[in-house]
């Protein structure tokens, strides 16, 4: 009874019914077949045998013999292929599953959780999500725009701005969902192609400078003279790191600072090395490790910084990691803190 | 001035248009199924169709098909209006023969980019 006592129903579901009377009928067919096989080979030398085991062997009698040794092997061979193939519901079931075995469960079914055709069905569900939020999104955001240029109150434009930022916002929420989904299941395509690389960080640069008007903060850009004028780069992701790390580094900056973008050109690897850095409010150093993690936001420990989208850091890792590059940070409390990534270029690229 | 043909089930994101383009540029149509727009597009010359790809009955990629191989108009130019984003879905529409492709949502910038965008090219 023992054997069944550590079961919970919830288990094993399904396996519960059938399953262990089966089990506990193949145990014991085990234990007297191997016992009959045990007798006939041993018995006999030592005088112990059934009746029959000493009458005279005729064809017949040893036909017989050999046949029910013949069933009584492939139930043993039946026995232990099914043994094999329940082990894991076994060892459960027999109260026997340690930590490791459980570990191993847990991680088999994190693996199926995480496994990239899984999540594709995740992918597909969302996109069909994002499909149903950006239409309405397409009348609110159209209409407050059309609201805002066409009155010149300021008490109907404020509103109208702030409705269409939000929405901008909620917008760029869902895509960096999708974005983060579609990296993690394996979907997210390159599309390499040349570009002018000072022409596209003065672009990213000038559509933060809304942002970065609001506060009372100076952006300076340093360019190092020995980068490629043209790079091979996935020109998408590579716009979305760094607007990701600016708008950062503009939410975590104080109501005065500076923003220091810098570029620099490696020339050994080939890659390129940018670097954003602010002195801003900082990450305490206990919430270091969970920087790149999916919703975390410094918010929760700093009440007077906001925005961000939560996924931003997370996604930005995946797009750095899926361009071949790597990304860290140095951060202090209060003193600000320093994005920085590499992304190796392709040795033709840097001769173009 | 230029005919713009706009189909799309959801009010909202037809009338749209409307109000972001300037009065005098165009003469604009509103539709909200792709019967009407196979309808309108035979018996009268569109410039430009802004196609919701979502529609009931046909599906945006279907009249798209239809108006370029059935058709065989080549004239009017026309622009997948679609909320969907994500690459698989983008590439069907353009493999579609979509001239342009405008994903909601829309500013007033972007949906002057792409109509003049033909202009440019026509010039």
């Amino acid at each position: 009874m023992k054997l069944i006592n550590g079961l919970e129903k919830d288990d094993a579901p399904g396996l519960m019914s059938w399953n262990k009377y089966l089990l506990i009928a193949l145990a014991a067919l085990l234990i007297t077949s191997s016992a009959i096989i045990i007798f006939e080979s041993f018995g006999a030398h030592l005088g112990l045998a059934w009746p029959e085991l000493n009458a005279p062997q005729s064809q017949l009698d040893m036909m017989l013999k050999t046949g029910s040794r013949l069933v009584i092997l492939i139930m043993m061979a039946s026995c232990a292929i099914y043994a094999i193939a329940y082990k894991r519901k076994i060892t459960t079931y027999l109260g026997h599953s340690n930590d490791s075995q459980v570990k191993e469960c847990t991680q088999d079914s994190e693996n199926l959780r995480t496994h990239p055709e899984v999540r594709f069905k995740d992918l597909a569900f969302l996109e069909s999500i994002s499909h149903e939020i950006r239409t309405p999104l397409n009348g609110i955001i159209g209409y407050a725009e059309y609201i805002q240029h066409s009155s010149q109150e300021s008490m109907i434009q404020f509103p109208a701005q702030i409705i269409y930022e939000s929405s901008q916002h909620l917008l760029r929420l869902i895509d960096n969902l999708v974005d983060l989904t579609e990296i993690e299941t394996q979907r997210k395509k390159m599309n390499k192609n040349p570009f002018s690389l000072n022409k596209t960080i003065d672009e990213i640069c000038k559509s933060h400078l809304s942002r970065i008007s609001k506060k009372n903060i100076s952006l300076r850009y340093e360019f190092d003279p020995k980068c490629p004028s043209q790079v091979v780069l996935d020109e998408n992701l590579f716009r979305k790191v760094l607007s990701n790390l600016l708008e950062n580094s503009v939410v975590f900056s104080k109501d005065t600072g500076e923003i220091l973008l810098s570029v620099h050109y490696l020339k050994n690897a080939p890659a390129l090395y940018v670097s954003i850095k602010d002195d801003g409010h900082g990450i305490p150093e206990k919430m270091h490790s969970h920087v790149f993690d999916k919703f975390w936001q410094i918010e929760d420990f700093l009440a007077n910084a906001h925005g961000g989208s939560a996924l931003g850091l997370a996604l930005t890792q995946k797009m750095v990691n899926l361009m071949g590059g790597e990304i860290n940070f140095n951060s202090s409390e209060n003193r600000g803190s320093i994005f920085y990534f590499t992304l190796p270029l392709e040795k033709e690229s840097v001769e173009l | 001035m230029k005919t713009l043909l706009i189909a799309d089930d959801d009010y909202a994101n037809r009338s749209l248009p409307r109000l972001l383009l300037d009065k005098n540029d165009f003469q604009i149509i509103e539709v909200e199924n792709g019967m009407q727009v196979l309808q309108i597009i035979k018996h009268q010359t569109i410039d430009y169709l802004l196609l919701d790809i979502s529609l009931p009955e046909i599906s945006g990629i279907d009249i798209c098909r239809t108006i370029k191989e059935v058709h065989n108009n080549h004239h009017t130019k026309i622009i997948a209006y679609t909320a969907h984003s994500i690459e698989w879905e983008i590439k069907r529409i353009s493999n579609a023969g979509f001239d342009q492709i405008l994903i909601k949502p829309i500013t007033r910038q972007q949906l002057i980019n792409a109509l003049e965008d033909f202009g440019n090219k026509d010039k």
